[in-house]
């Protein structure tokens, strides 16, 4: 199991070197982030004070939300994500992919992991940093129980193996003649709205709740954060996890057989 | 039995064209027409262990096709492969750990990282021991001069050092065949000699057995024992450099430099003979008439300043040839 696992964790760690690379964009990303925090509470505040409508959160936990949304912001597909195995799907570039002694979905769902926990830790600790110095209603409030704090982590980390799932989705359908890379980008933007980094899906119309609640993104981010930011309670972790796994199970599957069925019907020309 | 088989190996793309222009467009969004290319077809060959073989063609004949299906990326329409005793593209994963490959318009590096990050994952992808990989590595950055590449990010390389470095990434996992796809492209004349050298080598001391695809004429007489080429997806010639010349231009050409203008000399032996000005240029068959007897002759009829005797360019010949396929 150990010497199965080496090429992966070979990745896994060039991966995480390559996010070390270039410190100006290391710092840049970082600053965003916070600016792009400032910028949402700032809008979400005006709502709270002159809205008429009941929210399900209080001010403070979206804005904890918020916080917690662009610490965990790259695990979703698409977002700040290393575009090398899409590119080189693009441009037929996948042949030394193919020539390795791994599995082609395995290799890419691994690199994907890799890349998205490596932006993870990378940006976690500035913007973590800059939220507990924020002072007021611009803070990070956790009124979680460590408990619930660990049911976050928890549901984040089984979020994330959903999240490249759905990546390798896209690397399927991006693979596929017929379709073409269009639907992925699609693909890839309706998963960060849905999962609520645009707006915390709690926000969102009560009558959408239901669906929100289930959809597949929702497991990837949203659901995950409700139970840090004290929104959620505990006794929502099974439903959280079992809708994780289901859909987790699905993606993987059908990303699986469609990649599988691309590389038997691959066409790579041109030298 | 060969360490590689093709018996009748067949592959096809289908293209899908689109129309130019907006109109096009609009209707590509409803129809498209298709197109059926068959880049290979009916293809059979072998090559035994320790071979250094060269397979030629002009573009889109199937070359990469070939090779991208004997690596298992690609999987043939109908035929067999068999390499090593195993099928590529069913065994993929215990296939690919015995041969190495190198694609001349790609890169397997990581841009950003140094070189030697890049081999450390081929190294673990491959799962080489690190007793093993130490000695690998230092044996071929000596052979290739690429000691000194090792701590450079791919981005800054130049095409050769980056060349030296995929040939080296290729091989770390000690391959036993190696396939070749235009690995001299683009370099400079002193890293090809450098890369040919280094392939010669290989071959000699460790018995690799190489593949290697290529527009460089020079590269399959320096390092081919045995040519292939392709034309159109088919097989149109399978043997030694000699027997390709013999084959399809079994003529030598004398040129001569006159040291004072004179008539045209009276040569029948000689299949053509042309005089312009000072500069003579005989052709002949050396099954017909001796060169010695030929030169005799003109240096009879007019003194001679300078004389060479000259093999048919082999560009020019696989020129002649591939220009034979388009008909």
């Amino acid at each position: 199991m150990r010497a199965r696992m080496k090429p992966y964790r070979a990745i896994f760690r060039q991966q995480l070197l390559t996010g070390l690379q270039y410190r100006a964009g290391y710092w840049g990303s970082t600053i965003t982030h916070v600016v792009w925090v400032i910028v949402r509470v700032a809008i979400v505040g005006i709502f709270y004070r002159y809205g008429r409508g009941q929210a399900g959160v209080t001010l403070r936990q979206a804005v904890c939300m918020i916080w917690l949304q662009e610490m965990a912001l790259n695990l979703m597909p698409g977002f700040g994500m290393d575009f090398t195995v899409w590119n080189k799907i693009a441009r037929g570039d996948v042949g030394y992919d193919l020539v390795r002694p791994l599995d082609v979905y395995n290799h890419w769902y691994v690199s994907a992991l890799s890349d998205k926990l490596a932006r993870f830790l990378l940006a976690i600790v500035p913007v973590t940093a800059a939220a507990l110095l924020a002072r007021g209603d611009m803070g990070l409030h956790l009124a979680a129980s460590p408990l619930s704090i660990l049911a976050g982590l928890l549901t984040l980390a089984t979020g994330l193996a959903v999240s490249c799932a759905v990546i390798c989705l896209c690397y399927a359908a991006q693979m596929d003649v017929n379709v073409g890379d269009a639907p992925s980008r699609v693909m890839m933007i309706v998963s960060q709205i849905l999962a609520g980094s645009l707006l915390p899906l709690q926000l969102w119309p009560d009558a959408l709740q239901g669906f929100l609640r289930w959809q597949p993104f929702a497991a990837m981010m949203d659901l995950p954060l409700r139970f840090m930011a004290g929104s959620a309670s505990l006794s929502e972790l099974p439903p959280v996890l079992l809708s994780q796994l289901v859909w987790g199970v699905l993606i993987w599957r059908l990303g699986r057989a469609w990649i599988g069925r691309n590389l038997r019907r691959l066409i790579a020309q041109g030298g | 039995m060969s360490q590689i088989t093709l018996r009748q190996v067949c592959k096809t793309f289908v293209l899908r064209k689109r129309q130019k222009g907006l109109l096009g467009a609009v209707r590509g969004a409803f129809s498209r027409e298709k197109e059926l290319v068959r880049a290979v077809r009916d293809l059979s060959f072998t090559v035994e262990e320790g071979e250094l073989v060269g397979y030629i063609g002009p573009n889109g004949a199937g070359k990469s096709t070939t090779i991208k299906m004997m690596s298992g990326i690609l999987v043939p329409d109908s035929g067999e492969i068999t390499i090593m005793n195993r099928v590529p593209w069913k065994e993929r994963e215990a296939h690919v750990s015995w041969i190495g490959v190198v694609f001349g318009q790609r890169s397997q590096l990581w841009w950003d990282t140094p070189v030697l990050d890049s081999f450390e994952l081929l190294r673990d992808i491959y799962r080489v021991p690190q007793a093993d990989y130490r000695r690998r590595l230092d044996d071929l950055t000596a052979l290739l001069d690429a000691g000194s590449l090792l701590r450079t990010p791919v981005r800054q390389l130049s095409l050769g050092q980056r060349m030296k470095c995929e040939l080296i990434g290729s091989l770390l996992h000690n391959p036993r065949i190696l396939f070749l796809d235009e690995p001299t492209i683009g370099l400079d004349a002193v890293t090809k000699l450098a890369l040919r050298a280094f392939l010669t080598d290989l071959n000699r001391r460790e018995g690799v057995t190489m593949l290697l695809t290529t527009h460089d004429m020079d590269d399959i007489e320096a390092l081919c024992s045995r040519v292939m080429v392709i034309g159109k997806g088919s097989l149109l010639f399978n043997g030694g450099m000699d027997e390709l010349r013999e084959r399809y231009a079994p003529y030598r050409v004398i040129r001569a430099r006159l040291a004072r203008e004179c008539a045209a000399p009276d040569l029948p032996e000689a299949e053509s003979v042309k005089l312009d000005g000072l500069n003579a240029e005989i052709t002949f068959l050396p099954a017909k008439a001796a060169p010695a007897q030929i030169i005799a002759r003109l240096a009879e009829a007019c003194p001679l300043a300078d004389l060479t005797v000259e093999a048919p360019d082999i560009e020019r010949l696989v020129a002649d040839m591939y220009g034979e396929m388009a008909l």
